[in-house]
């Protein structure tokens, strides 16, 4: 028989000594009496002294196996069976997969999931410590598992079991921390597979120690099959649950720019979400938003529901150009991480739009020129650039542009196709108005290509809309597609105004299939259309631009309508928004950012979000004359700082040194609906698992190390205190004294 | 009042039991003047008014003188006669000394035995005091004079309770030295031998006196309410020892009720009235107590 925790033997057996001592003790603190009735009192003594005596024996017998009992229960002792092969004999290899998701930050009181995680480790290998076989431990975080390709191991990889590697153990946890990724146990367990296989004289015994979240176990199927995959290799498998039960949690799932970034002095609309991951309804809820340091009007969400998410647009209007950022979090509760998101972008002074006009007298230009860039003060933001189609082959200067235009284009060569379908395939916004030089067979072939182009529809020639006198509907019915969402309401009488006389009718045999129309005609043709093309958009309009009168007469007022600005700025809007102008990166994520090779000298420093952390200073790759800087560690959330060095003589970009890219933790980890034992066992049916609470695992442990008694003594102990008791009450010393009369 | 009844006489007590009186259970000689025809009659007759006669009235009472001067009838009335007998005997034992409330034994012996002793002189009845342990330690005479209550609560007083008592001696004893029949009051603890003392009792009874049993305890003595190492000294016995009281309060009252009940069922036998009073009853209830049962007593008989 051995013991857990030998020392308290050593502290608890003089206890034995005590019911003795207070016997004693009280000998001397005895009252004294003068008493008439000694008779009385002398033969009820000599009646019964040998029973007093027994009694009093058995009394200070009893007592002192009570205390003998705690003692020993605190000790724990643990009879090694001759079965126990698991000690007995061989190597004995503790696995720990260790979830380190950002779930585990849950926290209640004083503690949290991580927190019992470590706590449990540390007593299941203290404990496994004090057993005489040999014993080596792995322990695999969930956020590592990811990155270990084959062969490669975990940092703490069979590492022998003592007292040292306790002690480093203990001062590793004493700083380690959640991870903010969502890493869940299907890669850990894929890790763990990966794992050389069990030896001859090794006895495995692998731990799960998770909060067990059911959305993710629930969701990945395969889970339970890498569960009995893995359990085939090891001999023991424990489920360790360190979470009792669910608490409420709200999370910002979302802070982004509705449409894109905007310019310097133009509203940006924003968009925050938030998330109600709890049983409960959530009620007030407010969102504080902070704009760079100042802090703006708080957002009202009101009341969420349960498992519900509620958003609301605000708007942001930046005052300069270069690194701006926005953070919005909520209140604390359970888990602080996804209390807080952010969101950083460059914002640019203006941004550049490229018109590839081919109107005869360039009048479609002129009208959207007008609508996009009204005055020298530039109030929308936009600095369009009027160029012809042969521009398109500047290929290396497209990419500045946001989004660029097509007016009544004819036609374009193979090489100003090829780069346009290149644009927009990475991103960019594709603007399309056709007219009467519009040449259709080209358009059908080169850009349509049986839907494979850029096209969102086959043309068929121009048509005139035939107009009903009696008629009161009005020319144009616009769809909720967000390009005309500020029409709705009472704004959109203007649109009853648009008169569209020619427009171009698509081919009868075309079906609509990935370009959906966004506007229709009174006759139900589409007007404009919209279609997806690689990362980027196309919008394209079957009717002319310009207002002023062709070889086929008018084609519409619809540049003449007061609307039309407000739509040129929204299309804008939306096509540059497509070309994403910042990132949205989750933790872990590598930063990159890439600047011309020319504009930037090769050294920058990555200053990270928490202050502590000192910069680091990174060398950028050179390639096809740009420059790359990457962050070289995991990345955490919050927002990061590229401090660029630009070269001197480049006036132009030492104004935007600096880049910045926020980082969020991933969503849907902040849901803490976990799995319990009866989950877990219907999930995991009809395979050999053992579950375990964090706060029990001691007791899980000591089984394996033998027959542990500390159940016995603890029901001894009860008995024992029982029969106390009994004999206490039987000698008469239990009971109030003198509440009654014993003689009447 | 004098300050030194005021110890032992509480007037809260006498208030409320002063309605009372007392009658002995068997007629003795010179007993219950005024409601019996007494057999001593004539006797310590002292004149109070003249009544005129109505039908019914005894015409030896009738003053002749009267009816000869006047040729009036009128009779003649007398102060009540008294003739009753009592010997108040109160235990100063060192056992009485035990108290554990605001009384100890004999302090409440005491107070009860000038109480009655108050009672019987207002009524002019004639009392006598014994302080008794192993020997009679203070005699007052037997008189009937108001301010003989005085000399009874002075005798009560300047004893101290020291010795071991024997009251079946002093019961013994007295029997041979009081020829004259008459009402005797014991107030004790009676703790000694149990059989003596009854036998003392018996010898009492034989001479024809009527006796009065009151037996005082404390609570502490009938409850043992003791808890925790104790080591008990005796009062009377030179002995001591230490025990767990709570081991052995089974056994006590075991053995406390037995000795009472031979007590009981002895004093019934001998047609002694028998009452035992906890130190921590109300002193006129306890009182009134003894003197109701004697009146129901008496109308039995």
């Amino acid at each position: 028989m051995t013991y857990l925790f030998p020392t308290l033997l050593t502290f608890g057996l003089p206890l034995l000594a005590l019911p003795v001592l207070i016997h004693l003790i009280n000998l001397r603190r005895r009252q004294r009496v003068e008493w008439a009735a000694m008779d009385f009192l002398l033969e009820s003594q000599k009646r019964n002294k040998k029973w007093v005596v027994l009694r009093q024996l058995l009394l200070l017998l009893l007592r002192t196996a009570a205390i003998a009992l705690v003692v020993g229960m605190l000790a724990s002792p643990v009879i090694r069976p001759a079965w126990a092969k698991i000690f007995g004999a061989g190597m004995k290899h503790h696995v720990l997969l260790l979830d380190d998701s950002y779930s585990m930050t849950d926290q209640w009181g004083e503690t949290s999931a991580f927190e019992e995680a470590k706590k449990a480790i540390e007593r299941l290998l203290s404990q496994s410590n004090a057993a005489d076989s040999e014993q080596v431990v792995t322990i695999l975080r969930f956020s590592e598992a990811e990155r270990l390709s084959v062969g490669s191991t975990p940092e703490i990889y069979q590492q022998k079991l003592n007292a040292k590697l306790l002690e480093s153990l203990q001062e590793d946890f004493a700083v380690s921390h959640p991870n903010e990724s969502n890493a869940g146990p299907v890669d850990a367990l894929e890790a763990a597979l990966r794992m050389p296989e069990t030896a001859a004289d090794e006895t495995r015994i692998a731990y799960l120690v998770s909060d067990f979240r059911k959305q993710q176990w629930q969701e990945e199927t395969q889970l339970s099959q890498l569960v009995q995959r893995y359990r085939a290799q090891v001999s023991h498998l424990r489920l360790i649950q360190c979470v009792g039960e669910t608490r409420d949690n709200l999370a910002v799932t979302r802070l982004e720019p509705e449409s894109g970034i905007r310019a310097t002095g133009v509203e940006t609309w924003y968009v925050v979400e938030v998330a109600n991951y709890g049983d409960t309804p959530a009620n007030e809820v407010t969102v504080t938003v902070q704009a760079d340091r100042d802090k703006l009007p708080a957002i009202q969400l009101g009341t969420i529901e349960a498992g519900e998410d509620a958003s609301q647009r605000f708007r942001v209007t930046y005052e300069t150009a270069g690194p701006h950022q926005l953070t919005a979090s909520l209140e604390p509760d359970a888990v602080a991480l996804d209390n807080v998101r952010y969101f950083a972008a460059q914002v640019p002074k203006t941004i550049p739009l490229l018109l590839i006009d081919s109107s005869p007298r360039g009048d479609d230009g002129y009208f959207l020129e007008t609508a996009l860039s009204p005055g020298e003060k530039n109030l929308a933001g936009w600095s369009p650039q009027i160029e012809r189609a042969s521009f398109l082959r500047q290929h290396d200067q497209l990419d500045q542009f946001a989004a660029i235009f097509l007016l009544d284009v004819p036609k374009l060569d193979q090489t100003e196709v090829d780069v346009l379908e290149a644009y927009v395939e990475r991103g960019g916004g594709l603007g399309i108005f056709l007219g009467e030089q519009t040449r259709r067979q080209f358009y059908n072939e080169s850009l349509y290509r049986d839907g494979e182009g850029l096209l969102p529809a086959p043309l068929d020639i121009p048509t005139q809309l035939l107009r009903d006198s009696d008629s009161a509907t009005a020319d144009v019915e616009v769809s909720d597609h967000p390009l005309f969402s500020i029409f709705s309401g009472q704004r959109n009488s203007f649109l009853k105004l648009v008169r569209v006389e020619f427009y171009f009718a698509l081919l009868p045999e075309w079906q609509p299939e990935a370009a959906q129309p966004l506007a229709k005609l009174r006759n139900g043709a589409p007007l404009i259309m919209e279609k997806g093309f690689g990362e980027g958009r196309v919008v394209m309009q079957l009717c002319k631009l310009s207002p002023k009168s062709t070889d086929l007469g008018v084609w519409s007022n619809w540049g003449l309508n007061p609307m039309f600005p407000i739509y040129a700025n929204e299309l804008a809007g939306y096509l540059t928004a497509a070309k994403r102008q910042y990132h949205l990166l989750t933790s872990g994520d590598v930063l990159e950012v890439v600047v011309p090779e020319s504009d930037y000298q090769g050294e920058a420093e990555i200053i990270a979000p928490d202050s502590a952390v000192k910069p680091t200073v990174i060398i950028g790759e050179a390639n096809e004359q740009n420059l790359t800087f990457k962050s070289t560690k995991p990345t955490t959330s919050g927002v990061w700082r590229f401090d660029l060095q630009p070269i001197e003589n480049r006036e132009d970009v030492a104004a935007t040194p600096t880049r910045v890219i926020a980082v969020n933790v991933p969503r849907g980890e902040g849901d803490l609906h976990t799995l319990q034992r009866g989950d877990l066992a219907e999930l995991l049916d009809g395979i050999d698992y053992e579950f375990l609470l964090a706060s029990s695992v001691a007791e899980g442990n000591q089984k394996l190390a033998g027959y542990p008694l500390r159940d016995l003594l603890f029901w001894g102990l009860l008995a024992t205190l029982a029969i106390e008791q009994l004999v206490a009450v039987a000698a008469s010393y239990h009971g109030r004294v003198a509440t009654r009369r014993a003689i009447a | 009042m004098t300050p030194d009844s005021k110890r032992f006489l509480h007037p809260e007590a006498i208030r409320r039991i002063g309605r009372l009186e007392i009658r002995a259970r068997h007629i003795v000689e010179g007993f219950m003047s005024g409601m019996h025809r007494s057999p001593y009659f004539g006797q310590s007759i002292e004149f109070l008014q003249h009544r005129q006669y109505s039908p019914g009235d005894d015409l030896r009472h009738v003053d002749w003188k009267v009816w000869a001067k006047q040729d009036k009838l009128y009779v003649k009335q007398f102060e009540e006669d008294a003739n009753m007998r009592t010997t108040l005997l109160v235990d100063v034992s060192k056992s009485m000394q035990y108290g554990s409330g605001p009384l100890n034994k004999y302090e409440y012996a005491a107070t009860v035995a000038v109480s009655l002793a108050y009672l019987l002189l207002k009524q002019h009845d004639a009392v006598q005091c014994l302080a008794f342990d192993e020997t009679i330690r203070a005699r007052t005479p037997l008189r009937s004079s108001n301010n003989h209550l005085r000399a009874i609560v002075q005798a009560l007083d300047a004893s101290t309770p020291e010795n071991k008592t024997d009251p079946g001696g002093i019961f013994r004893e007295l029997a041979e030295q009081s020829p004259q029949r008459g009402m005797m009051v014991i107030v004790s603890d009676l703790l000694g031998d149990v059989e003596s003392t009854l036998r003392g009792l018996r010898l009492l009874r034989q001479r024809g006196h009527d006796v009065l049993l009151l037996h005082i305890m404390d609570d502490d003595e009938l409850d043992f309410p003791f808890d925790g190492p104790t080591r008990f000294e005796g009062l009377e016995l030179p002995r001591h020892f230490n025990c767990n009281p709570r081991a052995l309060r089974d056994g006590y009252l075991e053995s406390l009720e037995q000795f009472l009940s031979t007590l009981r069922h002895g004093c019934a036998r001998d047609a002694v009235d028998y009452l035992l009073v906890r130190t921590s009853d109300p002193l006129d209830a306890a009182l009134a107590k003894f003197l109701t049962r004697r009146m129901a007593a008496g109308r039995k008989n």
